[in-house]
């Protein structure tokens, strides 16, 4: 079962609820049909119904239906005041990103989010955005080329190719091609990384590519793409909004809100990062997060503008 | 109200048949009868970001039909310039809440036929819809009564199937 799936609901708006409502209450007169299954049942009321042709219909009006760019909700700005001194560092820009040859005329789809939404592509795959993503692509040649061009953060859920053909991310930092799966990209942070929670995929920076499967994430670093293995429980966390953890140091803590939030996340060199930190949090504020942490490991949390720091952590509070 | 493009095909796929049905009561031309449903369902589309719409869009689709359908008669009747001619009342009567939902069981029942085996489908739609006894489609279909007894068991077992009905 997908992540993209099951977060569906969670996310689903009032008004996507009504849409759906729209199309279920179709559905509703079932009694009424029930009834009519008998074997005295008459059927005569279908005399001189007929059928239209909803499929043809639909390739005649299918170029008039075009999805316009969505998001109109802001996200609440999570950080406020500032500090200093740095261990950890995560940081927040984005890369421009291209699709080589395309112009304006052939159809290009330009989306930007300045909120979570998922979209659904032609072929199956959806991809759930973070808030700042946006991505482009052909509309008239994404069923045969399945290319995209993409910056920001996503989780993606590619659906298998019924004619083979790969799925091809360009980010400006590397190229992804995807053999069927589920994985994120994040180019936001300062080591633009790939992960990939299901199936196999490909990623390219230049002449360097490497293949990577579940539980693998590649990031790249100082040009180089470095493979890692992933153990935290949090990929994806931004997307439900939920962090959970379970003995986990403090390092690994926030090298998780760092990458949850999106941020620097600065620790002086005064704190022991061994200590084991357990705790879940639900839509919680990294000011609220870092400030439980503080208390619990007698260190003290600042969280400003653009920085966000944490100092004297201490195991033995 | 705010619809995604999936969600706007499944809304076309699920009405489009029977709003084409429902406005064949106004127009016969089967080219004209799927430019109004066309029309209004793209309308729909251009407008979902616009209207809220309070009651159900089934509501919506079924009278927008029935009006652009009244639309054409009464422009067509004007270039006839039979201009006091009087369009029957059927037309104004406003059962589109009781119509459109005949229309969708109708809609259920004829797609789910549609699913039969071909065999199985011509037998049934002969008895149930056309009224044919079995000796009639036995003769007709040259086959024994008893092949057309069994055909008509295994539909029905194939429709309460397909409607989760345990009988």
């Amino acid at each position: 079962m997908s992540i993209v799936k099951s977060l569906r609901n969670m996310f689903s708006s009032p008004e996507e609820k009504k849409a759906t409502m729209w199309i279920e209450e179709y559905n509703e007169n079932s009694t009424a049909l029930t009834s009519m299954l008998t074997e005295e049942a008459d059927f005569s009321i279908l005399k001189g119904y007929q059928d239209f042709d909803a499929s043809a219909a639909w390739n005649k009006i299918d170029h008039l239906i075009e999805e316009d760019q969505t998001p109109v909700r802001q996200l609440p700005i999570l950080m406020k005041v500032a500090a200093a001194g740095a261990v950890l560092l995560i940081a927040l820009f984005a890369i421009k990103p291209y699709i080589s040859g395309s112009t304006i005329d052939t159809g290009l789809m330009a989306l930007n989010y300045d909120a979570k939404k998922e979209l659904n592509l032609p072929d199956g795959s959806s991809i759930f955005f973070d808030k700042g993503s946006s991505v482009e692509y052909d509309q008239f040649q994404f069923t045969d080329e399945r290319q995209i061009a993409f910056e920001g953060r996503a989780y993606f859920d590619i659906a298998k190719s019924e004619q083979g053909k790969n799925f091809v991310i360009s980010s400006g930092e590397f190229d992804v091609e995807i053999l069927g799966t589920e994985f994120e990209i994040n180019t936001l942070s300062d080591t633009p990384q790939v992960i990939v929670t299901e199936g196999k995929v490909k990623v390219s920076k230049g002449s360097q590519s490497v293949i990577i499967t579940a539980n693998e994430s590649v990031s790249l670093k100082d040009g180089k793409i470095v493979k890692s293995d992933v153990n935290s429980k949090n990929v994806a966390s931004w997307m439900s909004g939920e962090l959970r953890f379970e003995d986990e140091s403090i390092s690994a803590v926030i090298q998780d809100l760092s990458q949850h939030y999106n941020v620097v996340i600065e620790v002086d060199a005064n704190s022991d990062l061994s200590c084991p930190y357990t705790s879940s949090y639900k839509d919680s504020s990294l000011e609220t997060i870092l400030e439980e942490i503080a208390v619990s490991t007698g260190g003290s949390a600042k969280v400003t503008a653009n920085k966000v720091s944490l100092s004297n952590v201490s195991c033995s509070k | 109200m705010k619809l995604s493009k999936a969600q706007f095909k499944s809304i076309f796929d699920t009405y489009y048949n029977p709003l084409c049905n429902f406005c064949s009561k106004y127009l016969q031309d089967r080219g004209d009868i799927e430019d109004v449903v066309q029309e209004v369902l793209v309308k729909l589309w251009q407008n979902h970001g616009k209207i809220e719409l309070q009651k159900d869009v089934k509501y919506y689709l079924f009278t927008s039909v029935k009006n652009k359908s009244i639309e054409i008669i009464r422009s067509r009747k004007r270039k006839q310039e039979i201009l006091d001619t009087i369009i029957p009342d059927k037309y104004f009567e406003d059962p589109v809440g009781d119509e459109a939902d005949l229309i969708i069981l109708k809609e259920k029942l004829q797609s789910s036929i549609r699913q039969l085996p071909p065999k199985c489908q011509e037998i049934f739609v002969m008895n149930k819809v056309n009224g044919l006894t079995y000796n009639e489609i036995s003769e007709e279909l040259k086959i024994s009564v008893k092949t057309v007894d069994n055909q008509m068991r295994r539909a029905f077992k194939l429709l309460r199937e397909k409607f989760g009905i345990t009988k």
